[in-house]
């Protein structure tokens, strides 16, 4: 498929972000980790509103974890890329390498 | 919850579990948990709570259930109850608004800033104003039952008293005839000199009588209130402490109870303290002790003032009509009648509040209109505004928003603003309510404990709602009323509707019409206190300082052992030559002062006497001149004992035959010098020296040798009351004196002088008081300078916003008319044309802002009439200059863009589309 599931620049960095986080990716990390590494501030609504729409589309998805005291009792939710999210993320970067590829870090077309 | 872990604020919680719908909820709760402790404990609580409240604030709730639905697409999301889809939508709308707002008034900065400047001054003085009417007027006393208290004066019509005080048998009969009231209590000033190791202390007090405190309902704060046995002839003495007393003079130390003070040379003994608010019957009071029914209690001493608890059912009328009668029948039957004396029952708080009663209104009425031209500035700076976004919100409908979501929208913007204003309102309250504190003038009942509560924040609150809702509606109704399609084909320039301008104008004058209303009260308060203190008070206060000290104690003369069996001319015998004595010792006493305190340098002249020009004391005795008919009633005049050196240390100007000398001592003929406004009353038309002026009931006779020009007396604004003065040393009665000290600017420290020089003298008497002439007088007219000051600040701050205003209003018309004004030019219009044509608009907007002020100005300006001193309520001056001054600030004010305007290069302006 691929080609239909052209990723936006927030969609593609939220699923980075559930890359980088590994077995521990749900909302309170996914938050962190696009702060510290994306310099971006989110809302959990803006977070859950892209990973709801990624999960429509088949290229995340998500389960319930365990509850724990520290969030005050309430279960975190897991995510994790499914192979046609991991598939489609990569090609995003493909194209992005290709478009770059001519190009020199001024901008200019080498 | 472990202790170590920060708590989580609940509120921002619910609020999240009220708005998300159940296939979030519990994930995003948790994330917010988790994120909330790891930076508070990273960064603290403070930046902690606001990324939770940002969370919350951003959250899309519509949006993520639309998600969750995509997520699943053949399933439905869980369902939402509808109050909670109702809750979701109106919170979405809310938050889109809010941020709508807060964007767009970022966006315009330097206005929204003056917005909200204007929008807190004007909260903040409504606020700080009704701070003080609130607790002055509207909040009752701190007493239980207030509604019940009422007071009970002694009325002389004849010689103008309203609220005079009774006499202690009358007091008695009252109370145990009355049925209208439950009790009745009274009360008298005393002062009494504390001798203690570190010196003489003068103590402001007064005594009571022991049914007082439960009357009121306050129990002492320590200790125990007087009892029924403390009120008897001959009882041991005791005192009650203030607070004030309690901490300054003995530490606080609880041990004060039961501790003797020596009060007047009388070992006392200390029984309570009280609350430290209370401050019966004044705040100044520094000690209460009982009534003790022994010492000059004749029914002709009136020195009581006397308060009641109503009984139940009865008012302030039936006990007014019950005690009126029941008065004249006690002093009909009474020996020494209390002829032609009434009764006036007043309630207690209206009492209280009498003076400062119609300035609060005022002042009240004040601030009211200048909150109304801070709203009218704002209406119109938000109307400016609103016109100058026509295209955004022409596109914003073209796109769909409908009318009610823009009017929404625009209302919003302004209650962001109202709520800002609000908030440093109540700042510049706090600030403003300290300055009034700190300035006010005494007599002002409780304003010493007034402080920023609730209620007022309450009231803040909804002031600046009022304003936001006020302000807020104009333009919004304007905006939502614009034609999309009409709009969004304009481009720019002179599309304003009919409407809006007259809008704008009319908001203009309006101002302009408060303002001046204002400005006329403020100005004719200047006037009058200009007329104030330009009065000539008859002496020469410069120079002058005055102290208050008693006369040294001079033991009374024992009466001879068989008093009772003589008759009352030979025992006035026996004491006359004693009592005499006693008096020549204080005279002595006073004169060898004098001399002391003369050889100091820089001293020109020293005097004492019983009275002086403000110094409050004073006497009053019924006079005629010799050969009036006995049978005429003799009228009341004011009287003082004065030294030979008085007139000449006060700079009272002799006007007629000679002041008092060392010759009229004890024994010499009695003579007496007049002032000339009790020589025009007497002997109209002459110089009465050599007449005979006839003194009391007794018609005793004096000589007058002199006559002095007038003085004021009491205050500055009454005219100088008749008054006759008499050596000191031929009466010598008073025990309380005031020394009079003229000085030149060379003098040093002459407080100082006269403090060690009565020490040195007579280290048991107690110096009060020490003050100059001029802050005498000074302290008389701080409530005029207080309302001048108030009113005048109030009508400066209305008239600079309506002047801003109007500014803002030409300053929008010209540059809206821009293009008009380069075709105009185009035309062959001279600038002088561009600028009058600008000019007269504002002229417009000012006359009739003007003519409506004016009308204002005369239907209100009589509530200040009984402030006003030597100015009528409609001085045309007055009302003259303040007009000129409005029209001028606000011509100078279009003036600015005027020239603007006639700067207009024509070829620039049509390109300018």
């Amino acid at each position: 498929m691929g080609h239909a599931d052209t990723l936006g620049t927030f969609q593609q960095l939220a699923m980075l972000a559930v890359l980088r986080a590994g077995a521990d990716a749900h909302g309170a990390r996914l938050l962190d980790e696009l702060e510290t590494h994306a310099g971006r501030r989110v809302t959990v609504s803006t977070i859950y509103v892209t990973l709801d729409r990624l999960e429509g589309k088949g290229l995340v998805r998500s389960w319930k974890g365990s509850s724990t005291p520290v969030r005050g009792g309430k279960a975190r939710r897991f995510y994790e890329l499914t192979p046609r999210g991991l598939e489609a993320l990569r090609d995003s970067r493909e194209v992005m390498e290709r478009m770059w590829d001519g190009v020199d870090a001024a901008g200019r077309a080498s | 919850m472990t202790g170590r872990e920060p708590r989580t604020p609940r509120l921002p919680l619910a609020i999240l579990r009220g708005l998300a719908a159940a296939d979030h909820r519990d994930a995003i709760e948790g994330d917010l948990v988790e994120g909330y402790r790891r930076r508070a404990e990273a960064a603290g609580r403070r930046p902690a709570r606001r990324w939770l409240w940002s969370q919350v604030f951003a959250l899309d709730s519509l949006r993520l259930r639309a998600s969750a639905r995509a997520r699943r697409p053949f399933r439905t999301g869980t369902p939402m109850s509808r109050s909670r889809d109702r809750l979701a939508h109106r919170f979405d709308a809310f938050r889109r608004n809010l941020s709508w707002a807060i964007r767009s008034l970022r966006r315009r900065a330097a206005a929204s800033a003056i917005i909200v400047a204007t929008l807190a001054i004007a909260v903040g003085a409504t606020t700080a104003i009704f701070t003080v009417v609130d607790r002055v007027l509207l909040r009752s006393l701190p007493y239980a039952e207030p509604d019940e208290l009422a007071m009970v004066f002694r009325t002389v019509p004849r010689f103008g008293f309203d609220r005079s005080t009774a006499s202690y048998p009358d007091f008695a009969d009252w109370r145990e005839q009355t049925t209208t009231f439950a009790d009745l209590a009274a009360y008298g000033y005393v002062t009494r000199t504390r001798q203690a190791d570190d010196g003489a202390r003068r103590w402001v007090g007064y005594r009571f009588t022991a049914n007082l405190l439960p009357l009121l309902g306050v129990p002492p704060a320590i200790g125990r209130g007087f009892s029924a046995d403390d009120d008897r002839a001959g009882a041991p003495p005791v005192v009650l402490l203030s607070h004030r007393l309690f901490t300054e003079r003995f530490g606080a130390d609880p041990a004060v109870l039961d501790r003797t003070v020596t009060l007047d040379g009388q070992p006392t003994r200390v029984i309570g303290v009280m609350p430290e608010w209370y401050a019966f019957p004044g705040r100044s009071v520094e000690f209460w002790e009982p009534l003790r029914a022994d010492a000059g209690l004749e029914r002709s001493f009136n020195f009581l003032t006397v308060i009641g608890r109503l009984a139940p059912g009865e008012t302030v009328e039936t006990a007014q009509a019950e005690l009126a009668s029941l008065a004249a029948r006690i002093d009909s039957s009474a020996e020494d009648a209390n002829e032609g004396y009434g009764i006036f029952v007043e309630d207690r708080h209206v009492f209280e509040v009498r003076n400062a009663r119609t300035a609060l209104w005022v002042f009240m009425g004040a601030v009211g209109l200048l909150l109304v031209v801070a709203c009218a500035n704002i209406a119109n700076l938000q109307l400016s505004r609103t016109l100058g976004r026509r295209q955004e919100i022409g596109v914003r409908s073209a796109l769909g928003a409908g009318q009610g979501r823009l009017a929404t929208q625009l209302l919003t913007e302004s209650l962001v603003l109202a709520a800002a204003g609000g908030a440093l309102g109540v700042a510049v309250a706090a600030g403003l309510l300290d300055v009034l504190i700190a300035l006010a003038p005494p007599g002002i009942p409780r304003i010493a404990d007034i402080g920023l509560d609730l209620r007022v924040l309450g009231f803040a609150a909804g002031a600046s709602i009022a304003a936001g809702i006020a302000f807020g509606v104009a333009p919004a109704l304007w905006g939502a009323r614009q034609d999309a399609a009409g709009l969004v084909r304009e481009s720019g320039g002179s599309g304003r509707s009919r409407w809006a301008i007259r809008l704008q104008r009319g908001f203009a004058a309006g101002q302009i019409a408060i303002a001046i209303t204002l400005s006329i009260g403020a100005g004719l308060l200047l006037h009058s206190f200009r007329e104030l203190t330009s009065v000539d008070p008859g002496f020469d206060p410069s120079g002058v300082l005055a102290a208050r000290l008693p006369a040294p104690q001079v033991p009374d003369p024992e009466p001879p052992p068989n008093a009772d069996q003589l008759s009352e001319e030979d025992l006035m015998a026996i004491m006359m030559p004693r009592l005499e004595a006693a008096a020549a010792g204080r005279i002595a006493f006073f004169e060898a002062l004098v001399d002391r305190i003369s050889a100091v340098a820089g001293v020109e002249s020293v005097a004492y006497a019983y009275d002086m020009p403000f110094g409050e004391a004073g006497f009053s005795r019924y006079a005629a001149p010799e050969g009036s008919d006995p049978a005429e009633e003799m009228p009341v005049v004011a009287g003082n004992l004065v030294s030979p050196a008085y007139f000449e240390a006060m700079r009272v100007p002799l006007r007629a035959g000679r002041s008092f000398d060392e010759g009229d001592a004890s024994g010499a003929p009695d003579v007496a010098v007049v002032n000339e406004a009790l020589a025009e009353r007497f002997w109209p038309g002459q110089t009465p020296v050599g007449e005979r002026l006839l003194i009391g009931e007794g018609r005793t006779p004096l000589e007058v040798v002199g006559v002095v020009a007038n003085s004021r007396q009491r205050s500055l604004e009454d005219p100088e009351p008749a008054i006759y003065y008499r050596p000191i040393a031929q009466a010598s009665w008073p025990d309380e004196f005031f020394l009079v000290v003229r000085v030149t600017a060379a003098a040093g420290d002459v407080a100082a002088v006269i403090r060690r020089e009565v020490a040195a003298m007579d280290p048991s008497l107690p110096v009060t008081g020490i003050a100059t002439a001029a802050s005498m007088i000074d302290a008389t007219i701080a409530a005029p300078r207080f309302r001048t000051l108030v009113l005048t600040t109030f009508g400066g701050i209305a008239l600079f916003v309506a002047v801003l205003g109007v500014y803002g209003v030409i300053s929008y018309t010209v540059s809206d008319r821009t293009r008009e004004m380069g075709i105009r030019m185009a035309l062959g219009a001279a600038k002088a044309n561009i600028l009058g044509l600008v000019l007269r608009n504002g002229a417009v907007m000012a006359v009739a802002g003007i003519v409506i002020g004016l009308a204002g100005a005369l239907a209100l300006t009589r509530f200040i009439e009984s402030m006003l001193f030597g100015v009528g309520a409609r001085d045309a001056l007055t009302f003259g200059i303040t007009v000129a001054v409005a029209l001028g600030v606000t011509l100078l004010a279009c003036l600015i863009p005027a020239r603007r305007a006639a700067r207009v290069d024509p070829v620039e302006s049509l390109r300018h589309e």
